[in-house]
């Protein structure tokens, strides 16, 4: 009986760390056009005029991206720092 | 004006076209892969400065296989969603010259593709790709094509005062390559050459504008800055400001930036913290600043304390003997990367681009050997594939010189360039934008030029 819960959660654990792979994974594939949308933006702000009000669309835009981009790379240490955990606690 | 040529390979297409926009704006010559296999039979067949390897999903055993083929090649900088510490150490121990990870500003891969191209192993592909294009190149200085008397004084400059703090003042007309000769400059600085070179254009900003640009701004100075912003000079910081056109720099700016001058400190536009800089100032004009100092519109104090070491850079028809070099040098440019094989001009040719005035300069000589090699149909570049107005302009001063021979040869160039600039502006509807482009001048110049040559509305009518 007991032998069986110590299966159960073991298996738990190694559902939860392939969740923390799935999650490393699909945060790596969205800095791609993160940092392609935020290049994008730069080449717009040097093409458009100083005082365009574009500009401030595309500046507030940068900021967004910037915050996007942040948030992605808390939720990346935390995803790898949970799949190291759940691969160590999963049965081999 | 010289183009490196860079390979994307790999990637996904909207980190590609980001990726080439970005670098084609930055003066790069850009070609795209979409697979590895692709981008090493491109490698194969054509030399690349740097090779920018866009990974998108982790495949170590295959791609480090591709790392070890192709660096030896040219150098590859790895950039990828993936800030994998394993698969860094792994790039790097197989060739990678460096490895960036998404999300990556765009001056980090300038940085990095710049570095790419001063290490050993570059200069020396660089130096078989010319060696193949054309065998009697001449020789190339600080990066510099030419070797008249007068370049050779530039490099002898360059050597001398490479490493010093000085302030350098740059005189010289619009074209005749004084960007280049302040980046040639910065990076014969052996402390500063690795660290920024920001370049702002005084002329091209409204008054309003110029100030943020070069000091930055608080949050909250002025409408519409809804952040805090460095400034060039902050940008600068450790490296080299090249401040271009600085005869339009308005008066209460050239106090602020006497003061820069003196105890290299500033304040952000809506701040009262003083910031601290040390940076290399290069100020370049097209202008006679004593003139602009006699009518008022330019500081005396500021302009000795810019022109501590002054650099005259002349106009392309006072170093003819340069003509021949840069000709070979755009060739061999605009060959390979139009895919051509052009060996040489014909005599006829060569002796119109001699004779001709260049008011644009050497920007306007690569304009139409570009235009040339593109044109060309055989492996020898001919008069068809020569604008109309080379012939014309040749003629036009062949014809003031019969006309007074007693002018001097400034007075001389003065009219067929004003001819020619009454001419593209007939062409393109009087549009003075879409002229400075054709002309191969920036606007400020053209403004100028309109102003000397007393060219005004009424002129425009007729």
């Amino acid at each position: 009986m007991v032998k069986s819960k110590s299966l159960k959660t073991k298996k738990h654990y190694k559902r939860f760390g392939s969740m923390g792979r799935r999650s490393v994974d699909i945060i790596n594939e969205m800095y791609s056009p993160i940092d392609s949308i935020n290049r994008f933006i730069n080449l717009a702000l040097d093409t458009i005029g100083e005082n365009s009000q574009s500009r401030q669309f595309l500046l507030e835009s940068k900021q967004g991206i910037r915050k996007a981009s942040t948030l992605l790379k808390r939720l990346d240490v935390y995803a790898k720092k949970l799949e190291k955990e759940f691969k160590e606690m999963s049965p081999k | 004006m010289s183009k490196n040529r860079i390979l994307i390979a790999n990637g996904d297409k909207l980190s590609q076209k980001s990726l080439y926009e970005m670098l084609c704006r930055n003066g790069y010559g850009v070609d795209i892969t979409r697979s590895l296999p692709e981008a090493i039979a491109r490698l194969n067949e054509t030399a690349y400065n740097a090779v920018i390897m866009d990974i998108h999903e982790i495949d170590n055993a295959e791609f480090l296989k591709t790392v070890n083929k192709v660096s030896s090649k040219s150098p590859i900088i790895i950039l990828t969603s993936y800030g994998n510490i394993e698969f860094a150490v792994n790039s790097i121990k197989m060739g990678a010259f460096d490895y960036l990870v998404k999300p990556v500003e765009d001056k980090k891969i300038i940085s990095s593709i710049e570095r790419a191209l001063t290490t050993p192993a570059v200069n020396a592909m660089d130096k078989e790709i010319l060696k193949k294009a054309v065998p009697a190149r001449e020789e190339n200085r600080h990066g510099l094509v030419g070797d008249s008397q007068a370049m050779k004084d530039i490099h002898s400059i360059i050597g001398r005062i490479a490493n010093s703090r000085a302030t350098v003042l740059m005189c010289g007309e619009s074209g005749t390559g004084k960007r280049l000769i302040a980046h040639a400059l910065h990076k014969a600085d052996k402390k500063r050459g690795i660290k920024s070179f920001i370049e702002i254009s005084c002329g091209g900003l409204p008054r309003e504008i110029i100030e943020s640009e070069l000091f930055g701004h608080t949050k909250g100075a002025f409408t519409g800055a809804i952040n805090d912003r460095k400034g060039r000079f902050e940008l600068a910081d450790g490296g080299t400001i090249l401040l271009d056109d600085i005869d339009c720099l308005p008066l209460d700016l050239q106090v602020k930036l006497l003061r820069v001058l003196q105890h290299k400190e500033f304040e952000r536009v809506g701040d009262n913290r003083t910031i601290k800089v040390d940076v290399r100032i290069i100020a370049s004009t097209n202008q006679d600043l004593e003139k602009a100092i006699a009518e008022k519109r330019f500081r005396e104090d500021l302009y000795y304390r810019l022109n501590v070491i002054s650099m005259h850079i002349p106009p392309l028809r006072e170093r003819k003997d340069d003509i021949c070099s840069l000709v070979e040098h755009f060739i061999a440019i605009y060959a390979r990367e139009n895919h051509k094989e052009i060996n040489s001009i014909s005599k006829d040719v060569f002796a119109v681009l001699v004779n001709y005035s260049w008011p644009g300069n050497v920007r306007q000589l690569e304009n139409i050997i570009e235009r040339a090699v593109i044109l060309d149909t055989d492996d020898i570049i001919g008069k068809e594939d020569l604008p109309d107005i080379i012939f014309n302009g040749t003629a036009c001063v062949n014809a003031n010189l019969g006309a007074d021979i007693m002018s001097s040869l400034k007075d001389v160039l003065q009219e067929p360039e004003k001819v020619y600039i009454l001419r593209v502006l007939d062409e393109v509807g009087w549009n003075k934008k879409k002229a400075a482009v054709k002309l191969g001048v920036n606007r400020t110049t053209l403004y100028n030029k309109l102003r000397k040559y007393n060219i005004t509305a009424s002129v425009e009518k007729d």
